[in-house]
């Protein structure tokens, strides 16, 4: 392959999928959010909440406290639910479901297609505004776990929903939040029964397809006692001039003595070498540690996206609960990226642990910003923090931004962080050893980030350090 | 960044005003211009980004009334390890009380006198109110490869409840200069006022400068203070921020690093007890290639005082093979003290060296352990422990004799406290 077609080639998820599709009609109000509701047959309290966060919405000014360069986002300029046409009472089973849509998952690498049992992840596929198919349901099912759409979980298990939906991320909680939780259109969610852990790993995937539309997924999973699970999730989208926004909610509730790990590998599409199109990825993710020695580890792999605004946080309300936060962000191009995390000590004994990576090249702007906070009741909370930056070329920047609040005297709290390039002495010893330029700067970029890749799920793991591959490529003189 | 004034930010502008339209100073123009920034922010509210966790608008008086430098009675002039010292009452020169040593000068600052005038005059609100309000502007002038001994640069303040009083100094250090100075805010009476201080520095190529701020004030004083530095090609600047007693201080610190081969040294201490307020700012430029800082914050919180440290360094593009590192290290002795800590980096630059760390914790108890088990009661090994953790911060001034003084200070208000402490229970 020549040095043109890498380049050319270098986003290959960037195709689009002709597909019928069922719109609403652009613009944002409350209409639409009774025609949603209606249209996904919810219950007067869902649609309550929607028209209560719609209106707080409304008095809210779009945030700009984040070192990001947001252009002007006109929200009424957006769809608000796009939907792949289907026949009137779903798919029942795969051979139902549009070949068109399952050779486009072909593309990407997604297993639908339930025959590859080798991979053994349970998936719920979200495309656009909706929820496609949930894979492995029946084996799920023997274990007590439910994993479905979070539209069928609404209608299947309205007192679960009705308990933990809002509770972790209220819709008053930002702008985006608020947004998402008077439009979100579909989403998963995972319920963990007491003292199951989860036979096989949780996956969500999601895809942005429809030109002009917003994607505002929502995902909770429930962790009860004693239950254990490891979830995963993909992002994709295809290449456009236009910015597209994603502005998703994941809440996490974990109780006594479960653990949950969520992993992410965000690959939108982050736009062309002059910064255009991409997605506008502003997500916000939070877990309570609700339980008594009860974790939440968020992993993520974040290297798409225009503009990234992410912070999965951990809230440690009980006592000896854990949080962790590793992460990897990789900016090229003119990507912006400000994430980071925040660990809210609440409870005692409680532990977290930040281990952040970026990686920033050509144009881009890689930003940590994280806060550490302890109650005054959290008695020997303890944290450590770790922010590394690497810069690759001499037009990008990294910056960190740590917020350390303490109020509790018996709490320790470390934070480190340090900004660096890749060395030349290394360059040189691995260049002499007869590696050629690029495989040495992948080597050592990998060996920078292996911290965070440690934590992964192996296939994620394996496609994480590809996609930093990919994306490395051409971007060192 | 405009924000809607509150409304005591707005009675702030008018007495400004006002001032500024009935005087004749001769650098009114660059006067408007500083209140035309002050307009900008006002007195920062916690929506501030820089002031969040200090809120100024809160506790600041409700008019702006100045100290008049006529107000200090006093006569006796503070003993200090320097054997020169210039007085201000208020700001305001008391040449009867002070001694130049050879190779300084005083002289009122000026439009024309004043150094690096393409430079943006104000950086900061509360720096802005003050070059916009202060009465009398000093430059002071390091004679080109003079070398100067500790001077001390002693204001007195002296301000009814609710004045305040402002003080403004500019020190220029030619080329090849070395000069020390230890700047003393000291506060006469215990009394609810308010001080805003403005310091700058000006290095040429190859001057050396140490600078130590020591706040002597009460507590019920208000402190807002900004020390500021350029620093010309291989200018070495050293500071110390020693802020051990008040109400509520916010120091900051603002450092230009704009040519090859320059070094700063950005240091401070600041203890807190009972409800007392510390906050220090830092912001070091980095604004050519091979240059370098550091910087050590030490913070001892007690009761329910509240620490807060923010430290920018920010390298800019080009800025290549720049070595900046900084530290901030936290105690808190009680159960109720906070301290809240942002070590920020911004860099713009591939190929440099930058690190911080922070720390929040509490005396060793291993260490605590060591010392006993050689005999020394807990308490006092505790102290031991507290002034070798705030040593390390003091030794940074660079000048044996001050740095016992102000670790002597530090011991006396340690002590102090400790006996009020036993009174009261």
């Amino acid at each position: 392959m020549s040095t043109e077609d890498i380049l050319n080639e270098d986003y290959k998820y960037g195709f689009y999928t002709d597909i019928e599709t069922e719109e609403f009609p652009k613009g944002l109000n409350e209409d639409i959010i009774r025609m949603l509701s209606a249209k996904k047959e919810e219950p007067q309290w869902l649609l309550d909440y929607r028209l209560k966060a719609f209106r707080h919405w409304k008095t809210m000014p779009m945030p700009d406290w984040a070192k990001l360069e947001i252009p002007e986002i006109d929200f009424q300029d957006l769809y608000y639910y796009s939907a792949p046409k289907k026949k009137e009472d779903g798919p029942k089973s795969l051979d139902e479901v549009d070949p068109e849509l399952l050779a486009t998952f072909e593309k990407l690498g997604i297993p639908l297609a339930e025959q590859k049992r080798l991979t053994g992840v349970a998936m719920d596929v979200v495309f656009d505004s909706v929820s496609i198919t949930t894979t492995w349901k029946e084996d799920l099912e023997k274990a007590g776990v439910i994993f479905c759409s979070i539209s069928e979980a609404v209608k299947e298990y309205p007192d679960l929903v009705k308990k933990y939906l809002g509770t972790v991320v209220p819709y008053s909680d930002n702008f985006y939040a608020a947004l998402n939780a008077a439009v979100f259109s579909d989403g998963s969610f995972a319920y963990i029964p007491k003292g199951v852990t989860c036979p096989m790993d949780l996956s969500t995937y999601f895809r942005i397809n429809a030109k002009e539309t917003g994607q505002f997924e929502r995902t909770l999973i429930v962790a009860d006692e004693g239950s254990y699970v490891n979830y995963l999730e993909g992002c994709t989208a295809p290449q456009r001039d236009e910015n597209q926004l994603h502005a998703a909610i994941v809440e996490i509730v974990a109780l006594d003595h479960s653990e949950v790990k969520y992993s992410t590998v965000q690959n939108w599409y982050a736009g062309n070498k002059e910064g255009k199109g991409g997605i506008y990825n502003f997500v916000t993710k939070r877990g309570n540690c609700l339980g008594v020695h009860s974790k939440i580890s968020w992993t993520q792999v974040e290297a798409g996206s225009a503009i990234t605004w992410k912070y999965p946080s951990c809230n440690l309300i009980g006592d000896h609960s854990q949080g962790a936060f590793y992460s990897v962000a990789l900016t090229n191009n003119k990507m912006q990226a400000d994430t980071g995390t925040k660990m809210v000590h609440i409870g005692k004994n409680t532990k977290s642990t930040i281990i952040s990576k970026g990686i920033s090249a050509e144009y881009s702007e890689n930003n940590y910003r994280g806060l550490v906070k302890v109650m005054p009741g959290a008695h020997n909370a303890r944290n450590y923090s770790q922010c590394d930056s690497m810069l690759v070329g001499d037009k990008c920047s990294a910056n960190t931004f740590p917020y350390i609040e303490v109020k509790n005297n018996s709490a320790t709290v470390e934070h480190e962080a340090s900004t660096t390039k890749i060395s030349e002495d290394q360059l040189f010893y691995l260049q002499s050893r007869g590696l050629d330029m690029e495989k040495s700067i992948s080597l050592i970029v990998n060996g920078f980030c292996n911290e965070v890749f440690k934590t992964l799920p192996l296939e994620f793991s394996v496609e994480a350090v590809k996609l930093l591959e990919m994306k490395l490529e051409n971007s060192v003189g | 960044m405009s924000v809607t004034l509150t409304e005591k930010s707005l009675g702030y502008v008018e007495t400004a005003s006002e001032f500024l339209k009935a005087s004749s100073l001769i650098d009114r123009n660059q006067r408007e211009k500083a209140l035309e920034l002050f307009k900008d922010i006002g007195l920062p509210t916690k929506k501030n980004e820089n002031y969040k966790y200090t809120n100024l608008n809160k506790v600041f008086p409700e008019k702006l009334d100045l100290a008049k430098p006529s107000q200090v009675t006093s006569t006796s002039v503070l003993e200090t390890p320097a054997k020169y010292t210039l007085v201000f009452d208020n700001g305001q020169w008391k040449e009867e009380l002070s001694h130049l040593p050879k190779g300084l000068s005083l002289l009122p600052l000026t439009e024309s006198s004043q150094p690096n005038k393409d430079k943006p005059l104000v950086s900061d609100t509360m720096e802005a109110l003050n070059s916009s309000m202060v009465e009398n502007k000093y430059l002071l002038k390091v004679e080109k490869n003079s070398q100067i001994p500790l001077v001390t640069l002693l204001h007195r303040i002296e301000a009814d409840q609710s004045q305040v009083a402002m003080t403004s100094l500019h020190i220029s250090v030619e080329t090849g200069a070395e000069a020390e100075f230890f700047e003393v805010i000291q506060l006469e009476e215990e009394r609810e006022n308010t001080s805003i201080t403005q310091t700058s520095f000006e290095l040429a190529a190859n001057a050396k400068a140490k600078h130590t701020k020591a706040l002597l004030t009460k507590s019920s004083h208000i402190h807002v203070g900004k020390v500021k530095a350029t620093l010309a090609r291989d200018a070495h600047f050293t500071s110390l921020t020693f802020s051990v007693d008040g109400k509520m201080n916010r120091n900051n610190v603002e450092v230009f690093i704009e040519d090859t081969g320059a070094h700063a040294s950005v240091n401070g201490l600041y203890t807190g007890r009972s409800s007392q307020h510390q906050d220090c700012f830092t912001t070091i430029h980095h604004n050519a290639a091979h240059t370098t800082s550091d910087q050590v914050f030490k913070g001892i919180l007690d009761d329910e005082a509240r620490g807060v440290f923010t430290g920018k360094i920010v390298i800019h593009r080009d800025a290549q093979q720049v070595d900046s590192n900084q530290l901030n290290k936290n105690l808190l002795l009680s159960k109720k003290a906070h301290v809240d800590t942002r070590p920020q980096i911004e860099v713009y630059a591939d190929d440099v060296k930058c690190g911080h760390g922070a720390t929040v914790g509490q005396i060793n108890e291993e260490e605590v352990f060591y010392l006993e088990s050689r005999g020394i009661p807990k308490e006092k090994a505790q102290k031991i422990l507290c002034h070798a953790f705030a040593f390390e911060a003091i030794e940074s001034c660079a000048h044996d004799e001050l740095s016992t003084w102000l670790g002597n200070h530090l011991f006396e208000l340690f002590e102090k406290y400790a006996l009020e402490h036993l009174n009261v229970q």
